[in-house]
């Protein structure tokens, strides 16, 4: 299955470049464009996009003006904006966005917020792949090099987090929140204890990184 | 205590006075005239009674008759005319009367020929004694007539309690009127006093009814002048306000886009494993937005703290405008435009950095606008200093907007050429600092000139 193609509407390459480099080691497909009417034609011509992050101030259309091009292909829509009121926000939401995210964000925020929405919208890919591991998310079922793998169900949905956000360090009391949950009472040893189990049972150890202070990263580089 | 009430009680007060007066007077004049009438009624009668009398006694009497004839004579001829109030006395001997009170006693008369009289009050009774002393044949008479003149004081005393009577209602019904009246004539200032309230409690639109043409209508005028400064004050600062509040939203606006670049690309270092060339990428990114954040935080400052008040000296143009040739040159020639000065001898009233600034400014905007060849112009003449370029113009409707902070006409091409949206604005601060006017006149595809008139230099 390919990976699932985004479009970029931004008109500051800072940003854009950022947001760029995050989607490609994540393990996005994605096309920067910088204008409004320009992104407009381009729909004409290419539409498959799984979904878009949109600026809402841009030469040419702006953001809410596109929306109409995006609801015609079908397209589900974040917006990325400055602006902060509420009355834009509400325009942007009633529009038909599927999320209206304001600068500045965090990435992993975003990364997460795109997911979620592909994961709504059903466009996310059922098994995730990373080097020679396949792993399928319906069946809960992990193989390395078509070889089956038992994994227990946190280690499963640790591993499957570290997959997600590949080349992407992950602060520990960020996967103990996301996995343990928040009311969860031990402590980031926890982590450590089955990310150790992962990387024994996967053989794992070159590409499972610990960061020191920080968390952990799989690299696929 | 409310105005009605006061100029109520100061006129009835007034009324009261005047009133009481007049009434008392009225009742003194009238009771004096009154008396004097009765008086003089009383003395008339007593002369024609005398008169009479003495006439008879003469005309039937002589000298040689004894005093017993005389007295009967005199008596007798009394007699003919008294009425019931006339007494006749002679040496202490009362030859004649029908009252109970002896006259002589009370009123001793000593001239002769000399009416006199006596008002007093006898026996709870008022009585009006008149009399006179005649010598009729070697014999001395008085003649005397006794009038009660209760019935006279009663009238007067009715006369007195109907006057205060009339009064009395001539009070009530002038309290009635003077309390309606003030009323009436207080109203305006009342509808005033609404209308002062509705202003206060923010209707600025609210104005005072002028109906009269009185220091009450002239007040309501002078209300409603004040009324039309204070609203036009509120306005103005409700659209300071307002444009403060664009200005800040502005200012966040402006700062969030290069933050937003600063946060995402440094957690992606923090975060990402990526190849050099990238992370290099993004540190030059970080790098050249907080280099923007910098430049845009020193232009804020500038037009923030920028004071009406500056230190003005008087300076030659033609300096000026090498200054700022000298300090643009390097950057126009990189450009590929030509920076074109010509000045004559006059001399500015002005703070020759800030100046330099804002033509600094205005020259980069017209180096922005033009293609490389092109040439910008400043020239300079008596108070006029213009700064003229061919590049792409200015659409009309945006002219009166471009000194906006952070108003672009062209956002994003503006912010390729690095441009803050904040030049125009500083410029426009500058030149109201020196009470300069600052005027955009462009023609689209055709360029722009910008005039900065100083105000007339003597």
């Amino acid at each position: 299955m390919a990976s699932n193609r985004i479009l970029v509407v931004e008109d500051d390459k800072a940003i854009s470049d950022f947001i760029a480099i995050n989607l490609q080691y994540t393990g996005y497909e994605y096309v920067v464009i910088s204008d409004g009417n320009e992104t407009a034609l381009y729909l004409e011509q290419d539409h498959s996009f799984d979904m878009a992050l949109l600026d809402v101030m841009i030469p040419g259309m702006d953001g809410f003006e596109l929306m109409e091009y995006m609801k015609k292909y079908n397209i589900p829509v974040i917006y990325l904006t400055a602006k902060s009121d509420v009355s834009s926000k509400i325009q942007g939401l009633r529009g038909g966005a599927e999320d209206y995210i304001i600068k500045p964000f965090e990435v992993l925020e975003l990364l997460v917020r795109i997911e979620k929405v592909l994961d709504r919208m059903g466009k996310l890919n059922k098994i995730l792949r990373i080097k020679d591991i396949s792993i399928d998310l319906e069946n809960h079922t992990v193989t390395r090099s078509g070889k089956d793998i038992a994994l227990k169900p946190l280690e499963f949905d640790l591993l499957v987090m570290l997959v997600k956000y590949k080349n992407r360090t992950i602060p520990r009391d960020r996967l103990l929140n996301e996995i343990w949950g928040v009311d969860f009472f031990g402590g980031t040893r926890t982590v450590d204890v089955h990310i150790a189990q992962i990387r024994k049972k996967m053989n794992l150890h070159e590409e499972l990184k610990s960061i020191p202070k920080i968390g952990y990263r799989l690299e696929d580089l | 205590m409310r105005l009605w009430q006061k100029i109520s009680l100061i006129c009835v007060i007034a009324m009261l006075l005047i009133v009481g007066t007049c009434n008392t007077i009225l009742i003194v004049v009238s009771k004096d005239n009154i008396l004097k009438l009765t008086q003089n009624s009383a003395m008339t009668e007593q002369s024609n009674l005398q008169a009479s009398f003495s006439g008879m006694v003469t005309y039937y009497s002589d000298d040689n008759m004894d005093d017993a004839a005389k007295r009967s004579m005199a008596k007798y001829c009394f007699a003919r005319f008294a009425g019931s109030e006339s007494v006749l006395v002679s040496d202490n001997d009362t030859i004649y009367s029908n009252v109970s009170l002896s006259p002589e006693k009370i009123l001793p008369l000593t001239s002769i020929n000399k009416q006199e009289h006596y008002m007093g009050e006898m026996d709870g009774r008022n009585i009006l004694i008149t009399g006179e002393k005649v010598t009729l044949l070697s014999k001395e008479y008085s003649v005397y007539t006794v009038q009660d003149i209760t019935s006279v004081y009663d009238s007067i005393n009715k006369m007195i309690w109907e006057f205060g009577l009339v009064s009395f209602a001539c009070i009530v019904l002038g309290i009635t009127l003077i309390v309606f009246l003030t009323r009436f004539a207080t109203r305006p200032l009342k509808s005033l006093g609404n209308t002062a309230r509705c202003i206060a409690k923010g209707d600025y639109d609210e104005r005072a009814e002028v109906s009269t043409n009185d220091e009450v209508g002239e007040l309501a005028q002078d209300f409603n002048v004040m009324a039309e400064a204070v609203q036009s004050n509120i306005n103005e600062l409700k659209e300071n306000a307002e444009r403060q509040l664009l200005f800040i939203g502005s200012i966040t606006h402006e700062f969030k886009t290069p933050l937003t670049s600063v946060i995402g690309h440094s957690e992606t270092l923090l975060y990402t494993k990526m190849p050099e060339d990238i992370m290099q990428k993004s540190l030059t990114h970080i790098h050249e937005q907080c280099k923007w954040l910098e430049r845009l935080t020193q232009k804020l400052l500038r037009l923030i703290t920028l004071q009406e008040q500056i230190d003005l000296e008087e300076g030659l143009v033609c300096e000026l405008l090498s200054a700022v040739k000298n300090s643009m040159e390097e950057t126009l020639r990189q450009r590929e435009i030509i920076l074109q000065t010509a000045c004559d001898n006059s001399q500015l009233l002005m703070d020759f950095d800030l100046m330099q600034s804002l033509l600094i400014n205005l020259v980069d905007n017209a180096a922005k606008a033009s293609k490389p060849g092109q040439s910008v112009q400043i020239t300079s003449y008596r108070n006029v200093i213009e700064v003229i370029d061919h590049g792409i113009g200015i659409p009309k409707e945006e002219i009166s907007r471009i000194t906006e902070p952070f108003y672009m006409v062209d956002r994003s091409r503006n912010k390729l050429k690095g441009g803050s949206g904040l030049g125009l604005a500083l410029a426009k601060r500058i030149a109201d600092a020196h009470g300069a006017q600052i005027a955009f006149e462009s023609i689209l595809g055709q360029g722009t000139t910008v005039k900065v008139t100083f105000p007339v230099y003597k």
